[in-house]
Formats: structure tokens, C-alpha cells, sequence
């Protein structure tokens, strides 16, 4: 086995507790598991950023949003988007290592149970679309690929208008373009959306507004990364 | 890849085991269930699995084979000759000389030479390590046990494979030819242990030869005990330890000094550790721990990884491939099994700097992932010993195996101040020693928990598991529960007695002597009727066999720690031998004799350290434990005769009727009979090991027994049991019970219904 970030070769360390009930594979090497930042403690109850207030001020000012204000139950991500997974997205998203989706996998998976422990019985996962072009562009959706991993069937609810790359745009740019996503299937149960980044929350909350506009109760966002 | 997954083969090997010794297919049925589980889960891949399985009915032929060999039927025993190959190191002790052969038939025997039956000025020199020979001699099937948990030494040699023993008394009937390259390393170690004998004194040389050289034979006996005692046992064996240092100081020196470069002295000691490993004894933990040091040294070698489950994994498979009955072997199962665990608790360990908690911890985890063998064997743990392993384990590590290596360097390379050395080794040596020896006196108190009971194993080990689990995942609160969990579990195996309505008396098969065992249902009390010695070859010296070998086991195997009376018929050897030793041992509540018999000096200097109450007694006394009475019917005055002074009892357990007779004679029969015309017995114990002085008609004819036991040696020079006796209990129908003939013999009883059973078939 070998590491699926810096392909050293991975020895698996057999303890008590792997001694009956042996530890799933391991994706990454111990020290590359290790600057992965797990979100845990203290974090803002509407996304996810790891603060001791209970809503960030981000959040604050959204609940001032003339359209997308409420739009969004709450967003959980989780790992911290630091250098390290940055660089392991982009190698995953930008030049297509699709294994490298594994290296996350489990810990996407548990938080998930965690999480929406209750939520996600009568929910429906809906992952982010990518405009046609984009898709052509990848090959593959990052967010259905990770929406793949949970074990609560998802749908793809939604579709984009092709426009420029969010991370290119500055935050004020952001906020302020229009709404790129449709309605394909109106769906009248909760939606739990996925997605790799919760950067500024933007993208999820025009998702979340089409959503609720079309008859759906609540929407949830589950994502990665929190940036 | 198998890797990282090598322990599990290993599991599958020591399932294999459990299955042949155990003769269950439960524990195999399990594991195969678990590997399919594993295997759906995604938890083992493929390879793993399909090579533990492959494993199983590998390793159980291999098992099965090893020991198949032997033939257990007895033949007659006429002089025969046989030819084969020496094919162990010959061992020599003071007594004897000892090696196996292996005949053409490819049987193992085991060859005794007995030094005091023959001239050692003709010594056996030509026997070798690969040498052809013939000898001539008479096969003997070795001893094996009389007494439940007696040491069994023909099972122990039957799982070396060795079939016979061939007692040989002229150095004449063998004759050899050859060696094979082996014996070099065999006859350099003798020699070494011979060196070492003749430049130190007894005491220092005794430590040398067992720490470098593995040869533990001339240590005290009774060092050797107390080392038992306070689980430090570990220290005697060569193990990772002392390899580890060795191989350490070695390095230091000849790198550090300049002498060889690095690279040399690695490929040296890649040569040099497995011909240590046999120059050492070869015991098995010397082996694990050399082998061990050797794969690590070739992977640092060629930057190979992997992990060091799997080297101890691989050099536990290679082992057990070369010699599968190495299993067996009691150092084998504790060596592995310590490292194993070690190894399993590493984040455990590693998440404290101090080096004195490093030392806690290792010391905790032995004792605990030893605890279901250490009980298993011995039938007691020492909770305390932690501490004195946390004082001895650094002092032999830095001071007393460094030390011993210096000293056979020393006489190597300048043996002028080899007096001196030795005078302050011993002067070291033997005050910390000597400490032991006083904290073993005030200190040991020996948790005896019985016989562990195989239901229980599984649920401890799971336990145990999960306890570890919980400390390396730092959920202390889980563990702390599991702890407690695993402290019920000993508890409950303490009180097993306790809630248990069932009792039992037996006659222990302690040679020509006798010992009785009487232990009331509910444990409301154990009383135990006479104590037989031993004597030492010479006939004169007496010796601890019987108790150490026999009636300590047993009473340790019962959990017995407490005995409420200890009825001494009188002051013979083979009655009250092993008196001192129980007294050193156990906590004796009353101690019975007849008012006309007195105690030995050193008894009584013994006795000081407890309160006994001693009780003499005549006829018409009671002695009494709990609800239970003994009815003294003898003597009524003193016959100025130890065996005619013997107290006889009388009681009724278990439905029964019994009479424990000691020694008396004739006479005295007569006189019980005159004293108690209606006595009634359905057990009589006969008097004075069924010596024709004894077992009068007008005894058996008044009492009517319908069960008669004797407890009589093998081929006594007495001839006991007398044929006119056996021929009176006879023509009364009484049934005869001989220890013998079927060694041990017990009445298992619960409330008025009992069972007999003698040991052997």
C-alpha cells in the first residue's frame, strides 16, 4: 500500500484495538493523514468555521440578505481547507486524480452519520452541478463523486448556467453575481446539498433559494472543506 | 501483500494448536467465521485469509506428525540395542549426562547416564552432536504423573517426541563415531561453561553461565524459586534484553573504538547472533530475540519497511516450521506472547518520556498478558511483583548483564584481576540478592486462584483486549472499566470454591507415605491427614520432591492457601516429611498430634511465624472444623511406639463412613475394637500401607468395610502391601484402591452421593 498524496509506502501498526477488527486500508501516510485538519470543538453553528462565537459575523450579515437570507439551515464541513488540502483537491479536481477522493472518503462518510444522523432518513442528497461545459472541460462532477460516497441516494436537482470560475472572482464579486442554478426536478422533501468548498456560501445559497423557491422545506449544505 | 497482516497467519498457526491440544474444533470453528467476517467487511484482503486458512491444516498435520512417532505401548523391558544419530547438545549437570538419539526407526530416545553409576574417569567423550552411535540398553517409559496436577514428565517428553528414556550405567554400552559441524558450537559452550566454572567462584560463574551462556543449571535452586515467586524468571532467560544489550555494548565498542567500521560489524552480527543464539542453549526466547535482531538488521540493510508484528509473525512461523514442538515449550509461549503484546501496546508506551512509567507500563502488561499462562501453570500470581520487577529489571539491565559480560571478557583478556572482580561481583551481587531474599520472606503473598478455568479464558481475553484498546485510544474511563471487569473475573475464580457444594477426600499417591486431603463442600474447610516426605537419594537427607512435586500443586491447583487442621498421625518421614514446607507455605490453623508424640525442634521454630494452635489429642477427643467431626479413637495411652502412638480418627463425610488408621498394629486394632464394639466403617484408610503387622481379621470383621484404600510406594523395599492382607480384604469383598497400581484415588462427593476415582486407568 502506499500513500495516496506522497506515495511512500504505508506499514500497517497492528494495536489492541485493530488486533480483532482490522483498521480499514489506509488511504495516506501517517504524516500526511496528519496535516489534515479534522473540524471538531468549538465551531460557528451556521457554517461550520471553526470560531467561539456561536454565528460567525459572516453569517450574521447573512441573515440580513434581502433574497438569500435564511436560505441555508446550516453548512457542516469537514476538514479545514489548509495548504495541505488545497493542494490535494486541486490535484483531485483540477487534474482529474479521481482515487484521490479515497483518501477522504471515510472521514466524509462518518462526519455525514454524525451530522444528519437524523436528518438524512427522510432527506435527499443533491450535489452541486457543474455547467455542461465545465463537466466536458473535468470529466467528472467533484461534488457527485463525493455525494457517491454516502450511503443516502442523491439526485441531480439542479442544473448551471455556465459562467467564470468561482475561485477566480473576488468575494465582493461573488456575492454580488446572479443566481447560475435551475430547478430540474422539484423536490418537496429536505435537501442536504454537497459540495468540495464552503468558502463564502454563496454558491450553496443560490442552490438553497432555487430549492426552497420549487417547494422544498429545508436545506442543509454538506461540504469538504470549510475555506 | 501479506503485509502488515503476518500476525494473523500466526493466529492461525496457534488456533491450529489450541485445536490438536485442546481436541475441540470450537475455537477453529470461531476463527474461520471471524476470517470470513473480516473478509466481507473489507477489514482483510484476499491473500491473508486464503494463507491463514491454508495454515491451519498445515500446522495441525505439522503438530499431529511431530508427536505421531510415538508408540506409548509398554513393552517388556529387555536389554536391546540401538543405532542413530545424536541429535541434541549433550547436557551435563553434576548428576548426569544427557542427550537424545534418534534410532533407525527414526525414534526419539531420550539417553541417561547417571554419574554416580559409573567411573567418570571414562568419560563419555565420543558422544557428539551428530555422531553415529550403538548403545545398549534397557528402554523405560518415562514417569508420568500420579497426582492431578502432578508434573507430568512423560507428557513433557512426549512433546519433545521423545518416546523412551534409556537408562544406561556403563559407558561401554554406547559407543559413537563422528560429529556433526554443530558440535563445535555445542563443544565450545561446554568448555566456555567449564572455563567460567574453573575462573570464578561458584556463585559468579553460576550468574555468568546463565546470562551469556543460557545454562542456568548451577544457580541456586532456591533463587531460582523466589525468582518465580516475584515473575522475574524473565530475567534468567536470555531474551531481547540481553541480546539487545550484548549486541549494544559489542557495537559501541568495536565501532566506537575505532576498530571495524559500521558496515563490518552489521554483517558480522548478522553472522554471529544466530551462532550466539546456539552457543547460548537455544532456548527459544533467545532465539525470538536474536532472529528478530538479525531480520531488523537486514531491513535496515536494504531500507525495506515492515512492520514488527510482522517480524516476530515471521520469525514465529520459521521457528515453529524448523522445530514445530517448540510450541510447547513454556519460554516459547511467554517470550512470544510479552513481545506481541509489547508491540500491540507501542503508542501505549510510547506516550510518556519517563522512563521509570515506560518501565510501570511494561512491567503492568506482562503481568497481565501473562496472567491466564502464568495461572495456567503455576495456579498463582504475585499482584506485587510489579514493584520488584521495576527495582531488578534496571539493575540486571545496567549493571549485572553488562556486568557479566565484562567478567568473561576480563578473564579472557587480563585474567590477573580476575579475584578481584569476582569479590566485588559477588559483594554487589549478593547483598541485592539477599534483599530478595528478605522481601520474599515478609512480602510474598501469593494469590493462589486454582485451576483457571478454560470457560473463563475467552471472556478474559476479550477483556483484556478491550481493556488495552481502551488505554492506547486514552478512553480511560472505558478502560478503567474493563480493569475492573478483569479484577472480577480473578475474584470470582477465588470464590468459585465458596459456592461450590461439592467436596472430595483423596489419598494422594506420595510414593510410601501418606497424605490425605479432605476438603468439606462449600470450601467450610480443608483438613489434611499427614504430610509424607521424601528422602534424597542417599535415604537419609530429606527432601521437598514430595511436597514441591505433589502436594503443593495440588493444593495450589484447588486454590487452597488455608488449611483449618493438619492431623498428624505421628512422627514418621513418610507421615510427617513435608510438615516444615506446609508450614512455610500455608496458613495452618490447628495443628493435631497425640498427646504422647511431640514436635521437632525445627517445626516449632517455624510455627513461630504463624499462630497455631496446637492441639494434642487421645481417644474419645473430637477434633472439629466447621460442622465437620473428627472422633479420635486412639490412642488411649501411650505405647512407648511412634507407629502404635499413631491417632486414629474417625468421621463421616459424604455419605460415608471413614477410619484413618496411621501405622498401628494389631494390637491396637484389637484394642479400637474392644474400646468401640459397634464401629461401623464403609472406607477403611489401612493401616501402615498394608504392611501384614496390621489389618488384623478381628478389624475387618467388626468394622465391615466395603472400601479399603492403601497408600503404598512402587516396588517398596518394604513389600507393602503384604499378599495375606490383600488376601483378607479379599475374602471379606473389599474393594481395593492402591495408589500403587492407579496412583492418586478421590471420593468426589456432593451432599450424601459420591463417586470414587483413581488417577491413572
Amino acid at each position: 500500500m502506499h500513500c495516496l498524496s506522497c506515495d511512500q509506502e504505508i506499514i500497517v501498526e497492528v494495536n489492541w484495538n485493530t488486533l480483532f477488527k482490522p483498521a480499514p486500508e489506509p488511504k495516506l501516510c501517517p504524516s500526511c493523514e496528519a496535516k489534515l485538519e479534522r473540524i471538531a470543538g468549538k465551531q460557528c453553528k451556521r457554517c461550520s468555521r471553526l470560531t467561539d462565537q456561536t454565528v460567525c459575523p459572516d453569517c450574521q450579515k447573512w441573515e440580513h440578505h434581502p433574497t438569500l437570507a435564511g436560505a441555508l439551515a446550516f453548512n457542516q464541513s469537514v476538514y479545514t481547507y489548509n495548504d495541505f488540502l488545497k493542494e490535494i483537491i486541486a490535484k483531485w479536481k483540477y487534474r482529474g486524480d479521481y482515487v484521490l477522493r479515497e483518501a477522504f472518503a471515510d472521514a466524509f462518510r462518518d462526519q455525514f452519520n454524525i451530522t444528519f444522523k437524523q436528518i438524512k432518513k427522510d432527506a435527499v442528497l443533491v450535489p452541486i452541478p457543474l455547467s455542461d461545459r465545465r463537466l466536458q472541460e473535468r470529466s467528472f462532477n467533484q461534488a457527485e463523486a463525493l455525494a457517491q460516497v454516502l450511503d443516502t441516494p442523491y439526485q441531480q436537482a439542479l442544473t448551471r448556467i455556465h459562467s467564470e470560475k468561482q475561485s477566480k472572482k473576488t468575494r465582493h464579486d461573488r456575492l454580488a453575481s446572479a443566481n447560475p442554478f435551475q430547478v430540474k426536478t422539484p423536490l418537496n422533501k429536505p435537501v442536504i446539498l454537497v459540495d468540495d468548498i464552503y468558502t463564502t456560501g454563496v454558491t450553496l445559497r443560490h442552490a438553497a433559494n432555487v430549492l426552497r423557491e420549487s417547494g422544498c422545506p429545508k436545506v442543509y449544505a454538506y461540504t469538504l472543506a470549510r475555506g | 501483500m501479506v503485509k502488515g497482516y503476518w500476525h494473523i497467519v500466526s493466529l492461525s498457526v496457534v488456533v491450529a494448536y489450541l485445536t490438536i491440544s485442546f481436541n475441540t474444533l470450537i475455537i477453529l470453528i470461531i476463527f474461520c467465521v471471524w476470517l470470513y467476517w473480516m473478509f466481507q467487511q473489507k477489514r482483510l484482503k484476499i491473500l491473508p485469509v486464503i494463507l491463514s486458512v491454508l495454515m491451519l491444516p498445515l500446522s495441525m498435520l505439522n503438530f499431529h506428525q511431530a508427536t505421531a512417532s510415538i508408540n506409548t505401548n509398554q513393552e517388556p523391558s529387555q536389554v536391546e540395542q540401538f543405532n542413530g544419530n545424536i541429535i541434541s547438545p549433550i547436557t551435563e549437570t553434576d548428576q548426569k549426562v544427557e542427550f537424545v538419539l534418534k534410532d533407525t526407526q527414526q525414534r526419539k530416545l531420550l539417553l541417561t547416564f547417571f554419574k554416580n553409576s559409573y567411573d567418570e574417569s571414562t568419560p563419555l567423550s565420543t558422544a557428539k552432536h551428530g555422531a553415529e552411535c550403538s548403545v545398549k540398553g534397557k528402554r523405560s517409559e518415562a514417569p508420568s504423573s500420579r497426582n492431578p496436577s502432578q508434573f507430568d514428565y512423560r507428557n513433557y517428553l512426549k512433546n519433545q517426541a521423545i518416546a523412551y528414556q534409556v537408562l544406561l550405567k556403563d559407558p561401554n554400552d554406547i559407543s559413537c563415531d563422528g560429529a556433526s559441524l554443530l558440535s563445535n558450537i555445542y563443544q565450545l559452550r561446554s568448555r566456555l561453561i567449564a572455563y567460567v566454572s574453573d575462573s570464578y567462584s561458584t556463585f559468579t560463574a553460576s550468574w555468568i553461565q546463565a546470562l551469556l551462556l543460557g545454562d542456568d543449571s548451577n544457580l541456586d535452586e532456591q533463587m531460582v524459586e523466589i525468582f518465580r515467586h516475584w515473575n522475574l524468571s524473565h530475567l534468567l532467560a536470555i531474551s531481547g534484553l540481553h541480546v539487545g544489550l550484548i549486541v549494544g555494548i559489542v557495537y559501541f565498542m568495536l565501532v566506537k573504538f575505532g576498530l571495524v567500521t559500521k558496515e563490518k560489524v552489521e554483517w558480522a552480527m548478522l553472522l554471529m547472533l544466530p551462532l550466539y543464539a546456539i552457543l547460548a542453549g537455544g532456548a527459544p526466547s533467545v532465539w525470538r530475540s536474536s532472529l528478530m535482531t538479525v531480520f531488523g538488521l537486514l531491513l535496515l540493510k536494504w531500507k525495506g519497511k515492515q512492520n514488527a508484528t510482522d517480524i516476530l509473525s515471521i520469525v514465529f512461523l520459521l521457528l515453529l516450521l524448523f522445530n514445530p514442538l517448540m510450541i510447547n515449550h513454556l519460554g516459547f509461549q511467554f517470550s512470544f506472547l510479552v513481545t506481541f503484546a509489547i508491540l500491540l501496546s507501542k503508542e501505549w508506551l510510547q506516550s510518556n518520556t519517563s522512563k521509570m512509567f515506560l518501565l510501570l507500563k511494561i512491567s503492568l502488561l506482562s503481568q497481565m498478558v501473562l496472567l491466564p499462562l502464568q495461572v495456567f501453570y503455576f495456579y498463582f500470581i504475585n499482584p506485587t511483583a510489579i514493584f520488584i520487577n521495576l527495582l531488578l529489571v534496571p539493575y540486571f539491565t545496567v549493571i549485572i548483564i553488562p556486568f557479566v559480560l565484562v567478567l568473561l571478557i576480563v578473564s579472557i583478556v587480563i585474567p590477573v584481576i580476575v579475584p578481584v572482580v569476582d569479590k566485588i561481583f559477588l559483594y554487589i551481587h549478593q547483598t541485592v540478592l539477599g534483599g530478595l531474599e528478605i522481601v520474599d520472606q515478609l512480602l510474598f503473598y501469593p494469590w493462589v486462584l486454582g485451576q483457571f478455568p478454560t470457560y473463563i479464558m475467552p471472556f478474559y481475553i476479550i477483556t483484556f483486549v478491550l481493556f488495552m484498546g481502551g488505554l492506547i485510544k486514552q478512553q480511560y474511563r472505558r478502560a478503567f472499566q474493563y480493569g475492573t471487569a478483569l479484577i472480577f473475573t480473578l475474584i470470582i475464580i477465588s470464590f468459585q470454591p465458596y459456592v461450590v457444594g461439592k467436596g472430595n477426600v483423596t489419598m494422594l499417591d506420595v510414593g510410601q507415605g501418606d497424605c490425605f486431603i479432605i476438603e468439606l463442600p462449600y470450601r467450610k474447610g480443608v483438613i489434611v491427614i499427614d504430610a509424607a516426605g521424601a528422602l534424597s537419594s542417599d535415604f537419609v537427607t530429606p527432601s521437598d520432591k514430595t511436597y514441591t512435586q505433589i502436594i503443593k500443586p495440588y493444593l495450589y491447583s484447588k486454590g487452597i492457601t488455608k488449611i483449618d487442621a493438619l492431623i498428624l498421625s505421628h512422627q514418621d518421614n513418610d507421615h510427617v516429611g513435608s510438615v516444615p514446607y506446609l508450614l512455610n507455605d500455608f496458613q495452618i490453623n490447628q495443628l493435631v498430634i497425640s498427646d504422647y508424640a511431640s514436635i521437632p525442634k525445627e517445626t516449632m521454630t517455624l510455627m513461630r511465624k504463624q499462630p497455631i494452635q496446637v492441639k494434642t489429642v487421645q481417644s474419645n477427643n473430637i477434633i472439629n472444623v466447621g460442622e465437620q467431626n473428627f472422633y479420635v479413637l486412639h490412642p488411649d495411652h501411650d505405647y512407648q511406639d511412634t507407629n502404635n502412638n499413631s491417632v486414629v480418627v474417625f468421621t463421616e463425610i459424604g455419605g460415608l463412613r471413614w477410619l484413618f488408621t496411621g501405622d498401628i498394629s494389631k494390637q491396637m486394632e484389637a484394642n479400637i475394637v474392644a474400646a468401640y464394639p459397634k464401629l461401623d466403617i464403609d472406607v477403611l484408610k489401612v493401616p501402615h500401607h498394608g504392611s501384614n503387622t496390621s489389618s488384623s481379621e478381628l478389624l475387618l470383621e467388626h468394622t465391615t468395610p466395603s472400601v479399603a484404600w492403601i497408600s503404598v510406594g512402587m516396588d517398596n523395599r518394604y513389600g507393602h502391601p503384604d499378599n495375606a492382607v490383600i488376601d483378607r480384604f479379599r475374602q471379606q469383598g473389599v474393594l481395593i484402591m492402591r495408589t500403587d497400581l492407579r496412583g492418586a484415588v478421590q471420593y468426589k462427593f456432593s451432599q450424601d452421593k459420591g463417586t470414587f476415582f483413581q488417577y491413572l486407568p
